[in-house]
């Protein structure tokens, strides 16, 4: 006891196991020191509230101050509130679980007490070495007493020249790693997050104007525009991107108590598609800083600030207990998102354009998750597409009353035909466009070509107004098919195309499995029951190729053929060259690129031959 | 083998952060958590483009990830059987190539692909799961996640070959090798083990595994709505078997929520099917009635259509039983022959087919109802009686039995009964069966068209047309013609209307259909023509008998052709067609142009939304539109549209709301562009009199003028800072003014005015001095 505290007869012993219990608060039960800050000012606060129970006459003006010295590596927090008596000093201070404030709190029902575990002063010892504590009662102004622990195991209480008000100043002597806490820029920018919703003036250093000064314009009442000032608190209050729009929170009936605001962040969800940000406060101080998981998960741009008494802290204090209250804020929370974007394309379209300017991409997903947000966004929210970002409307109105979009899954002959087709094509490979875009159809009745699947194949190529006489077929195939290709007489657009290759992908994978080389690779149990799943599929069709009779130069060459024209054979040649290069073109390693090269030549000098 | 997934997936998404794919990134730490949690919306949502991303980069690991984890999810989710195989047999051959072998994930989709065998046929497959899952258990040491996944497979397994016992031992023993290796078991294995205590009949001991099993998850994880759900259902099969039934009904989840997650269905039904055995539904909101029989029916048909045969049959069994409790006879045998369908796509029928056998025989033993009246009086005495739907359904099959007229005369009550209770598919076969026993039956096709068109079955519309071709050809080009309709293919519906024609030329309601088909195309000359072709072919009013309605002239043809006319310019058709219906034109040729009353067109925004104008009527199909429009519409002021004859808002019923009552028309096409350009004015309310001076002087020069701002527009006063009314309004210059004269037009009606109006982009296209308008907005907060 070297380093100035009273000799070993004055020392009481904490009525728990402090060596323990502090060493678990510093280590696991605080994940960040700043939480022992945080405990300080909600007792600072606490003082205050008591003093104003016990002390209904008092005339002090309540204010808390919280300095840094940073050569000294100390912080200190200091209250104008009810101070503390001796007696009060062993039982509250030194006691762990018998917080006065929560006691206070169950006999007067007042429910602007913060304290709840009775474990806030002790947490102080997490990032400190060496805690004292000056404090004058307002029952006793004419005393003073000092509380000084090392450790909090052991503390000392002496009597000091009382205070010159009544109140509590509580410095900390930080620990070396902690030294970076006294900082008072930091603390302004901390505290300015935590004791926003505090209706104590709290203020850093010989600062003028308190860290909280901004206006709560869901707790006091507004001067002008409330929008302006929602904007004005979201501004302040929003740590990582400006605010877009911002609309209130308010209690539910039966459900939950919640009050606050929430506000669109403006910015890119650039590194991110979650930057949901919520700060959730109980009776005025900040219970979770990050407590985004009561925001719906498609909400990634919505940052907010919520009040409640009903959420409950988890032990750590900085979790909350995923109770029903929790659920019904999470409820609730996500109604408000939707009524406040509903009300802000409503009533401020300017910013409901930068917010789907902003936002497109995370709205098209949310839009699913939320059927009244869909209708708000069906025909606002933009849509990628082949000929960029356009409205489902637009699309479809392009597309003469369907919508198209591309699987992305083809690749090769996709590309061609939809190049070809000159519709935009909506991006179905792009976050949230394809399930957006089979809802948007259902709802309002129209037609979506999903290109690339089966049955957007199907709507692609049609059947032809007439069969084609079976010799007829037979002609063709023998003509512009090759091995394994099937050929299907279609219509389909544009009618310039004659003719495209679309490989059977049952077929392909039939071959993957089937071939030898799997067998070193795949687990022969699950090769064989693989195998067993191809040998249904025939296999024998590996591609078929779609002959578009709506195309002139199909319908030229049947005309050939019927009349017996001497050209149709190399006229066919020419197509089939066609076929193949277009294919090699798409990606497809099928068909004989040279010899169809030479094709080409060998019908060019027929047809210039005399 | 060794490689933690997990470890894994940090490593790449800090790769990915850094070379800047942030949404790849993201969706590789997301996609997981929203497959196994059941957000299936999400996970649609970000998974197309997480892949194509992953294929873009050439990063097959990344792709086998997303590929396992919405596998997972479609499997265990979803509840796809054959749906899913192609995709499961693709992925566990792309997880074996050369460059993927290596991928921690590989295994799991040697596991994804006997999950998917097990909801096909679970039994049917044992010996050849237990052989996958043997070859791949020896793949993994127990640390790992894989070893928890591919233990509690193994277990269900055992199951389904049913082993309850062996599989308690396995999953035990698994347990125990999990732990020795200093792990935890998932909540998953403790739904395993309440499972296999289940089938072993020892419900009080799933129930003790469930509270055991979520107390250990609880201490280290949060548990979700997802896990909240699962144990919630579990624990109300077990309770409800146990006869706590107020406890089951307490756990037991919304009917809702199991119509959002096919995953609790099965055990959702098997709690509902021992509560009501136990007569402990609350009745009201849960009850063993003809609603739990169509939600039950959705189910049924949902794994029937995912090619999840055995859950399905499992499923159907328990909705066939609670029908049978209800004395619901043909749904019961409706389901029993879905049952049988089901039958034949299992490996292995033990079991299954002698429940099947026993539901059948316990639905034919209800009694079906008397015939009290011939069948084809039959719909109309039920209609004055109060019998629910299932109960008509019973009547008209018993009906049915008696003679084949009868069942000809109820084939459409029928199918409709069984549509209405979820059987969509049992109507449609039924129709198809009636065809093949009548095949000259001539409403029936039509009919199943149109079920089939209901049920947007292309399949078998394409069987009926392509049947019906060789000796019917106008009815299976009718057939296809409103499937096309149907789907928006007006192209398509044109071609078969026409074959239709070539067949039936007197047709008129082909002939609407293809007069439809033709203005959604735009071919007014088309629709016009057909229109005309429909007024030669019909019957006179006073020959055509009691059911030939169709067959004659509707007021609607004539409006139609109206419509059409105008669009085409041929006032002359316009004007005589006009008269048939008792309109009185002011002259007697040239294009009409009157004044008719206020009307609202409903229009499209370049955005694709709706919206509403007021217009004033100038003819039978045209009217002239009055507000000053800005880009986002195609339209202007002054501009002439026709709109199709249908009125699309309800007439009110009270006198004075019928005064001020506007009907509301869609546009149909712009005949006559006024050629209007718009700009915008700006600025402080000058009062009511100085604006509507001002709004006449514009509109004697032919210019027009809209207000847009409401009562609550506020300009800053920069007197004092205060606010006063503003005002914001679309000004439409005339096509015959340039933007100079309309800037010294307004310049000279505002002259006076105390606070001057804002007309910045009029300024700067007439090139005139803009920095007065830049002074005003700046002043007055514009």
């Amino acid at each position: 006891m070297s380093q100035g505290l009273p000799p070993a007869d004055n020392l009481r012993t904490t009525e728990v196991d402090l060596g323990g219990l502090v060493s678990v608060l510093a280590t696991h039960l605080y994940s960040t020191p700043l939480v022992a800050l945080r405990e300080l000012v909600q007792n600072a606060h606490d003082s205050h509230t008591r003093r104003r129970l016990e002390d209904p006459e008092s005339t002090a003006v309540p204010v808390i101050r919280v300095r840094a010295d940073t050569a000294r590596r100390t912080l200190t927090v200091e209250d104008t509130g009810a101070g503390l008596t001796e007696p009060e000093i062993h039982a509250y201070l030194a006691t762990v679980g018998t917080g006065y404030t929560r006691m206070l709190r169950d006999l007067t029902g007042n429910q602007d007490l913060i304290g709840a575990f009775g474990l806030g002063f002790l947490s102080a010892f997490s990032v400190a070495d060496e805690v004292t504590v000056t404090t004058t009662s307002h029952r006793e102004p004419g005393l003073g007493h000092r509380y000084r622990s090392r450790g909090g195991e052991q503390y000392s209480v002496e009597p000091v020249e009382p205070r010159p008000a009544p109140g509590t100043a509580v410095e900390l002597r930080l620990k070396a790693e902690h030294g970076h806490l006294a900082d008072e820029e930091a603390l302004r920018e901390v505290l300015g997050r935590y004791c926003v919703l505090l209706p104590i003036p709290v203020y850093v250093g010989e600062d003028e104007r308190p860290v909280n000064d901004v206006l709560v314009p869901w707790r006091q009442s507004v001067d002008g525009d409330l929008h302006t000032a929602r904007m004005r608190f979201a501004s302040a209050f929003g740590r990582r991107f400006d605010p877009l729009t911002a609309f209130p929170v308010t209690p539910v009936e039966g459900a939950t108590d919640a009050v606050g605001l929430l506000w669109v962040q403006d910015g890119g969800t650039y590194g991110s598609t979650d930057n949901r940000d919520l700060a959730v406060y109980l009776r005025g101080m900040l219970l979770a800083d990050d407590a985004r998981d009561l925001l719906p998960s498609w909400a990634g741009f919505i940052g907010g600030v919520v009040e409640s008494s009903r959420l409950t802290p988890t032990a750590s204090r900085e979790d909350l207990q995923r109770d029903e209250h929790y659920r019904a804020l999470q409820k609730a929370l996500a109604d408000a998102v939707v009524d406040g974007l509903y009300e802000t394309a409503r009533l401020h379209p300017a910013a409901w354009r930068r917010i789907l300017a902003r936002h497109g991409q995370d709205l098209l997903g949310a839009a699913l998750c939320d059927d009244r947000l869909f209708t708000l966004l069906a025909d606002d929210v933009p849509v990628p597409t082949s000929q960029g970002d356009l409205t489902a409307g637009a699309l479809r109105a392009a597309g003469r009353g369907a919508l198209h979009v591309a699987l992305g899954s083809g690749g090769g002959f996709e590309e061609m035909l939809y190049r070809a087709m000159q519709v935009p094509i909506a991006r179905g490979d792009r976050y949230a466009v394809l399930p957006f875009l089979r809802r948007y159809a259902q709802l309002k009745d129209c037609r979506i070509v999903e290109l690339g699947s089966e049955s957007g194949n199907r709507e692609l190529f049609r059947d032809p107004a007439e069969p084609l006489a079976a010799e007829e077929t037979a002609w063709l195939t023998a003509a512009l098919a090759d091995e394994g290709e099937q050929l299907v007489p279609a219509r389909f657009d544009p009618p310039g195309l004659p003719l495209v290759l679309v490989p059977d992908r049952e077929a392909e994978l039939k071959a993957r499995i089937e071939d030898d080389q799997a067998d070193a690779r795949i687990p022969s149990a699950a090769l064989r029951l693989a195998r067993a799943f191809t040998a249904r599929t025939d296999g024998t069709v590996k591609a078929r190729l779609y002959l578009n009779l709506a195309s002139p130069a199909v319908q030229d060459l049947l005309t050939a053929y019927r009349a017996g024209h001497t050209g149709s054979a190399t006229a066919a040649g020419l197509l089939r060259s066609l076929k193949v290069i277009m294919a090699a073109a798409g990606g497809s390693a099928n068909g004989d690129l040279t010899a169809a090269l030479a094709g080409i030549g060998t019908a060019v000098a027929a047809l210039t031959w005399e | 083998m060794t490689t933690d997934i997990w470890a894994w997936v940090r490593d790449t998404h800090e790769q990915l952060s850094e070379a800047g794919h942030h949404r790849l990134a993201a969706a590789l730490v997301e996609i997981a958590g929203h497959a196994v949690e059941g957000r299936n919306e999400q996970l649609d949502a970000m998974y197309p483009e997480a892949l194509a991303s992953a294929r873009a980069l050439g990063l097959p690991w990344v792709e086998v990830f997303l590929r396992h984890w919405r596998m997972q999810n479609l499997l265990n989710k979803r509840h796809q059987g054959e749906a899913a195989m192609a995709e499961a047999v693709d992925l566990l051959e792309f997880a074996h190539r050369e460059e993927t072998v290596s991928c921690p994930q590989s295994v799991c989709a040697v596991q994804d692909f006997t999950i998917c065998h097990a909801n096909i046929d679970g039994p049917g497959y044992v010996p050849e799961r237990l052989a996958v899952l043997e070859e791949t258990l020896a793949r993994v040491e127990p640390a790992r996640a894989c070893f928890d996944c591919l233990s509690r497979e193994y277990a269900d397994t055992l199951e389904d070959d049913g082993r309850p016992a062996d599989a308690l031992a396995h999953l035990d023993r698994a347990q125990a090798r999990i732990q020795a290796a200093g792990e935890q078991v998932s909540l998953a294995f403790g739904h395993s083990r309440a499972a296999a205590l289940m089938n072993l009949g020892r419900p009080e001991d799933a129930l003790a595994a469930y509270d055991t099993a979520e107390r250990a998850y609880a201490a280290r994880h949060q548990p979700d709505d997802d896990d909240r759900r699962k144990l919630a259902v579990g624990r109300a099969v077990a309770l409800a078997a146990l006869g706590r039934s107020e406890e089951a009904l307490g756990q037991l989840p919304d009917a809702e929520e199991a119509d959002s997650y096919p995953d609790i269905r099965h055990r959702w039904a098997t709690a509902v099917q021992t509560l009501a055995e136990a007569g402990a539904l609350p009745h009201g909101e849960l009850d063993n009635d003809a609603a739990l029989g169509v939600r039950l029916a959705q189910w049924v048909a949902y794994l029937d259509t995912a090619g999840s045969h055995r859950p399905c049959l499992d499923l159907l069994l328990i909705a066939g039983r609670l029908a049978v409790a209800r004395g619901a006879r043909t749904v019961a045998l409706t389901l029993v022959a879905t049952g049988d369908r089901k039958l034949g796509r299992l490996r292995r029928t033990d079991g299954v087919a002698e429940r099947l056998a026993e539901l059948r025989s316990a639905a034919e033993a209800l009694p079906l109802p008397e015939t009290p009246v011939p069948a084809a009086e039959l719909p109309e005495w039920l209609g004055t009686r109060r019998v629910t739907f299932e109960q008509a359904l019973d009547h008209f099959t018993a009906a049915s039995a008696e003679s084949a007229e009868a069942a000809a005369a109820l084939v459409l009550q029928r199918a409709r009964a069984l549509d209405a209770l979820g059987h969509p598919r049992a109507a449609a076969d039924l129709l198809w069966a009636r065809l093949d026993e009548d095949p000259a039956d001539e409403h029936l096709p039509g009919i199943l068209g149109q079920v089939l068109i209901d049920a947007e079955d292309g399949d078998g519309i394409r069987r009926l047309a392509d049947r019906l071709m060789p000796a019917n050809p106008s009815e299976a080009h009718w057939i296809r013609a409103r499937w096309a309709a149907a789907q928006g293919r007006w192209e398509e519906v044109g071609e078969h209307c026409d074959g239709v024609l070539a067949h039936e030329p007197d047709a008129l309601n082909t002939r609407r259909l293809a007069a439809t088909a033709a203005t959604r195309l735009d071919d007014h000359a088309r629709a016009q023509r057909l229109y005309q072709e429909l007024l030669e072919h019909a019957v006179p009013a006073d020959l055509a008998g009691e059911d030939e309605e169709h067959h004659t002239v509707q007021e609607p043809d004539l409006w139609h052709l109206i419509t059409a006319a105008t669009a085409n310019r041929d006032w002359a058709v316009v004007r005589s067609t006009g008269a048939l219906i008792g309109i009185e034109f002011d002259a007697d040729e040239g294009p009409v142009d009157e004044e008719w009353q206020m009307v609202t067109v409903r229009t499209t925004r370049a955005n694709g939304a709706s919206v509403d104008l007021p217009a004033v009527r100038t003819g039978p199909a045209t009217a002239r539109i009055l507000p000053v429009l800005g880009e986002d519409v195609p339209l202007n002021h002054r501009d002439v549209v026709v709109f199709g004859p249908a009125v699309l808002n309800e007439r009110p019923k009270g006198e004075a709301e019928q005064e001020a009552w506007r009907p509301v028309f869609r546009q149909l096409t712009l005949l006559d562009p006024a050629g209007y350009t718009t700009h915008w004015v700006d600025g402080a309310w000058p009062g009511d009199a100085a604006w509507y001076a001002l709004r006449e002087a514009l509109a004697e020069e032919q210019y027009g003028l809209w207000a847009y701002s409401g009562d609550q527009y506020a300009v800053t006063d920069p007197a004092g800072g205060d606010s006063l009314p503003g005002i914001y309004a679309a000004l439409g210059v005339p096509p015959t003014a340039t933007s100079a004269d309309a800037d010294a037009l307004l310049q000279r009606l505002t002259a006076g005015w105390e606070h001057p109006l804002s007309w910045l982009d009029l300024a700067k296209a007439a090139g005139a001095d803009t920095a007065r308008h830049e002074e005003t907005v700046r002043r007055y907060g514009l």
